[in-house]
Order: structure tokens, then C-alpha cells, then sequence
């Protein structure tokens, strides 16, 4: 799975599942929990139904984020996403034994998200992620998290950092892919930046957002650098020559070059050439 | 026994469904001018496709028409349901 934006969007709003595609995120997450309210659940289940159902030509993937196995209506939302061509199903409230109530319901082709958004789900997030091999990515819910804690959130984040570190590393230890928390404050476009900026030095490579405005920002600040584009291509160009000569590792201005960083490499050349960048 | 689904919002529509002895589409929109008579088609096609007599009245802001099916379907479901 790679994506660089997940953009939520109502799932009972006729308005924005029409405009989802022409955002501009990577992937776009419909929404039956929270932006949902209870007496609506069935309403806006349909809706997306029948906008999922007559979608052509993608613009980006598609999931959908279902309710939570204590709530009485997922397995209904599972019922009518099992039927329809979704890239993901995200789960809320993700622990290992809601995941076990989910994989006897869930379509075994769509790839699953976790949704971690509290302090225990976050401590068994080795646990979680290891679940099963559906499972791709993990969201970080840090706006319920917080609630869980009892904490303030703040624009800084100083409060969620050590969750931060500890929930990327273990997406990366697990090679799934880590989603960032949305930045909640609509207008403060430089703090958008500086915070993605943050997540991104600490191995995040993916956001989610509720404001598309923000989706411009963090791809700008994710996107790998022209430099870091060209510089890939010329360690990857130069490991095939080494390794023609049975080389596997080499110096490259001055630093060292092996496997790892080769991978790394592949990585930015893939990023940057499927999304057409450079 | 009325029932109701869908909101008043842009690109959505309000659909009220009541038990009747014939068919009938009680018809607002912003786009009658130009979708109007299309709006009746879909919606008395519908209403044939799923055996329903009944008064249905919509008032529409420029809804499309997998919303207006869709919110049809979920008061046909709701009245099944009450």
C-alpha cells in the first residue's frame, strides 16, 4: 500500500462523495462511524452503495471506514462493502479480538487499515499489526487517543510524541504502512507544514486529513526532493554495476551504500515515477 | 404511516414516502426546468421496478441520481422496517 493522503469524507453527504475524486488525495476514506450520526447509519450506507457502485475510472483508492465491532451496525456496513470494489476497509477501535470478529464477516480480497486511537490498542499495536496478513496499514487516531488519556491536544503535539515514534516504528518493523493523525487546525497552513514535516523525519509516509485543502501541503512536504529523485536513480544505476562485479556494497560520496539503502532508493524512484513527479 | 430519508443540503434531497391506494410524485427542485420531467421518469420507474404504490414527494437541491435512488431506497427500507 502507498499512499501519501487519505482524505475522510462523510459518508452521508451526497456533495462531497460527488467531488471525492478530484481532491487530489491518494485515497479517499468514506466514512459510515464518526461523521455519521446513529439514526442515519442506514441512510448513508445506501448512499454510498450506490456512489461506490457506479464508480468509473478511479481517480485514487477507495475505502471505507466501517463501525466498531461493540457498535450494532458493522457487520451491516461489512454486508453492503463486501459487495462493492473497495482498495481498503478501516477499522476503528482496532484491537486483536475485534479483528477476529471482523475476519469472519470481511471480504478476504480488500485490504484492512487499523484504526489505533487509544492507549491500550496502542501498546498491543505489535500484536494488532500481526494479526493477519490483510491487515497493510495502521491510521493513528490521535484526537480519540487523547480523549483516552485524558490529554489536551495542541497544534506543537508535544503531548502525542512519544506515541507517534512508538506506533511508526512498529508499522516499520512490520513493513505496513504508517498513517499520520489529520491536522485538525483548518487555516494554520505553516503549522500544517512544520508538523508534517515533523512526522515525516520520523519515518511517517502518509497523512490523513478531514480539510482537502490540506492535501496540496503534505504531499508537497512528503513528495521526495528533486535531489533525493536524482540521487536515488544514481545509487540504484551505480548498484547494478557493483554488483555486476559481485560488489554489494560501495561508497557513494563518501557514505556507504548497501542493501537497505538501495531498497530506500527503489522506493523514491517508485514514489516519484508512478505519481509522476519529476 | 410517513416516512423520510435523505436532508435539504446541496446535491441531496428530501424524499417523504406515505402509504397510498395510488401512485403519485409530489415534485420540488431547483433543476425542474431542466431535469424535471427526467426526475418523474426515474422516480415513477423506480416506484414500478419495486411494486411500491404510494404518495412520494421530493424536494430536491440538485441531487443526482444515484442519491435520489438511494434515498428513495432507504425510506422504502424504513417503512418495511416500522
Amino acid at each position: 500500500m502507498n499512499a501519501r493522503t487519505f482524505q475522510f469524507i462523510p459518508g452521508n453527504n451526497p456533495s462531497m462523495l460527488q467531488s471525492s475524486q478530484l481532491l487530489g488525495a491518494d485515497a479517499i476514506i468514506i466514512d459510515l462511524e464518526d461523521s455519521v450520526s446513529i439514526d442515519e447509519k442506514d441512510s448513508a450506507r445506501k448512499l454510498v452503495q450506490k456512489h461506490v457502485e457506479e464508480l468509473k475510472n478511479k481517480q485514487c483508492m477507495v475505502g471505507v471506514r466501517i463501525n466498531p465491532t461493540d457498535s450494532k451496525f458493522w457487520e451491516d456496513d461489512l454486508a453492503i462493502t463486501n459487495k462493492l470494489n473497495l482498495d481498503f476497509i478501516l477499522v476503528p477501535k482496532a484491537s486483536v479480538d475485534s479483528l477476529k470478529q471482523i475476519k469472519t464477516k470481511i471480504n478476504k480480497d480488500v485490504d484492512i487499515i487499523v484504526l489505533i486511537e487509544s492507549a491500550n490498542s496502542l501498546l498491543d499495536i505489535k500484536n494488532i499489526l500481526a494479526f493477519d496478513q490483510q491487515i497493510k496499514a495502521a491510521l493513528f487516531g490521535a484526537e480519540d487517543y487523547a480523549a483516552d488519556m485524558n490529554i489536551v491536544r495542541t497544534s506543537k503535539g508535544n503531548e502525542i510524541e512519544w506515541a507517534r515514534n512508538y506506533f511508526v516504528i512498529n508499522c516499520v518493523a512490520q513493513n505496513k504502512l504508517a498513517i499520520d493523525t489529520p491536522f485538525t487546525d483548518s487555516d494554520d497552513f505553516e503549522g500544517l507544514r512544520n508538523d508534517t514535516l515533523y512526522v515525516k523525519s520520523i519515518g511517517f509516509k502518509s497523512r490523513s486529513c478531514v480539510n482537502p485543502r490540506h492535501i496540496d501541503t503534505i504531499h508537497e512536504v512528503l513528495n521526495p526532493t528533486l535531489e533525493e529523485y536524482k540521487e536515488a536513480k544514481e545509487i540504484v544505476e551505480l548498484n547494478e554495476q557493483f554488483k555486476k562485479e559481485g560488489k554489494g556494497v560501495f561508497s557513494y560520496k563518501g557514505k556507504m551504500v548497501d542493501l537497505p539503502i538501495v531498497k530506500r532508493c527503489l522506493a523514491i524512484i517508485d514514489i516519484c515515477e508512478t505519481r509522476g513527479l519529476y | 404511516m410517513t416516512v423520510t430519508a435523505g436532508t435539504l443540503e446541496s446535491n441531496d434531497c428530501l424524499v417523504t414516502i406515505k402509504k397510498a391506494s395510488e401512485y403519485k410524485l409530489n415534485l420540488k427542485s431547483i433543476v425542474i426546468k431542466q431535469y424535471g420531467k427526467h426526475i418523474e421518469q426515474l422516480v415513477a420507474n423506480w416506484a414500478k421496478n419495486n411494486n411500491l404504490v404510494a404518495e412520494i414527494t421530493i424536494d430536491d437541491k440538485g441531487a443526482l441520481d444515484k442519491t435520489i435512488i438511494a434515498r428513495l431506497e432507504t425510506a422504502k427500507q424504513r417503512m418495511e422496517t416500522k
